[in-house]
């Protein structure tokens, strides 16, 4: 693994398009702020990787689903929809 | 087409019903298109089975049916990636995890699925900054046993 020291306000450039800067560094956080391409997915590591498991979890779970059906049909969902709001352009905003 | 269910069945799928997933979902990258339908004995789920290999699919539901307030924002990525003019034409499900005790299934918040009807195109949204998990209980019963770390 390559280890590289940064100041605060510094940035690592990997390739062409993707750049990390330091945003901010307190005890034991750092804030790093992402610029990447849309094709690079950046997500939390433990995160991403919660997903991953439950995805497998998922689709190798079996079981019958017409108990749980059965009880759910009662259950019309009151807001009947999907609720988007659209964000405002970002442009490799950090997040805490 | 035609596609055989989980209870070996037969069923003809509509084209429309057949989605593409640009990027795979989380973990199934190659996997990218899915048939999604329904039996009458297992509604208000669906299926969503991979068109390539049978024991690839998931279970998945309208998340509004689990957590009637659920609510996200959908980032300017996925509107692009789906090409998403039409609010009114998308669709929101949430992958279940079966189990065999019915009470104790789950379905993941965390990581909903958006499709877009218009062009059969659909993602795995990873959420950020939310309260969600990837194991909600779907009953109220399985509240006390799947306490998320």
């Amino acid at each position: 693994m390559l280890i590289l020291t940064r100041k605060l306000g510094e940035s690592i450039q990997i390739g062409d398009d993707i750049r990390i800067k330091i945003i901010d560094v307190s005890r034991s956080f750092v804030k790093v702020g992402i610029e990447a391409p849309r094709s690079v997915k950046v997500h939390r590591e433990e995160i991403y990787e919660k997903i991953r498991e439950e995805n497998i979890a998922a689709g190798s779970s079996q079981g019958g689903l017409s108990e749980a059906a059965l009880l759910l049909k009662g259950k019309a969902p009151k807001t009947g929809g999907i609720r988007l709001r659209k964000k405002a352009a970002e442009s490799g905003e950090p997040t805490p | 087409m035609k596609i055989t269910t989980r209870q070996n069945t037969v069923i003809e799928i509509d084209e429309k019903d057949i989605l593409t997933f640009p990027e795979g979902l989380v973990g199934f990258e190659e996997y990218k298109r899915y048939a999604l339908y329904s039996v009458a004995e297992e509604e208000p789920f669906f299926r969503l089975q991979y068109l390539k290999a049978d024991e690839v699919g998931f279970v998945v539901i309208d998340p509004l049916l689990v957590m009637p307030d659920y609510d996200f924002e959908v980032d300017n990525d996925t509107i692009e990636l789906l090409g998403i003019e039409r609010p009114e034409s998308l669709q929101l499900f949430a992958i279940v995890t079966v189990h065999s005790d019915f009470r104790r299934m789950t379905a993941n918040l965390l990581a909903p699925i958006l499709v877009n009807r218009d062009n059969h195109t659909a993602r795995q949204i990873v959420l950020q900054e939310t309260p969600y998990t990837t194991r909600h209980p779907l009953f109220a019963e399985g509240r006390d046993e799947e306490k998320e770390s």
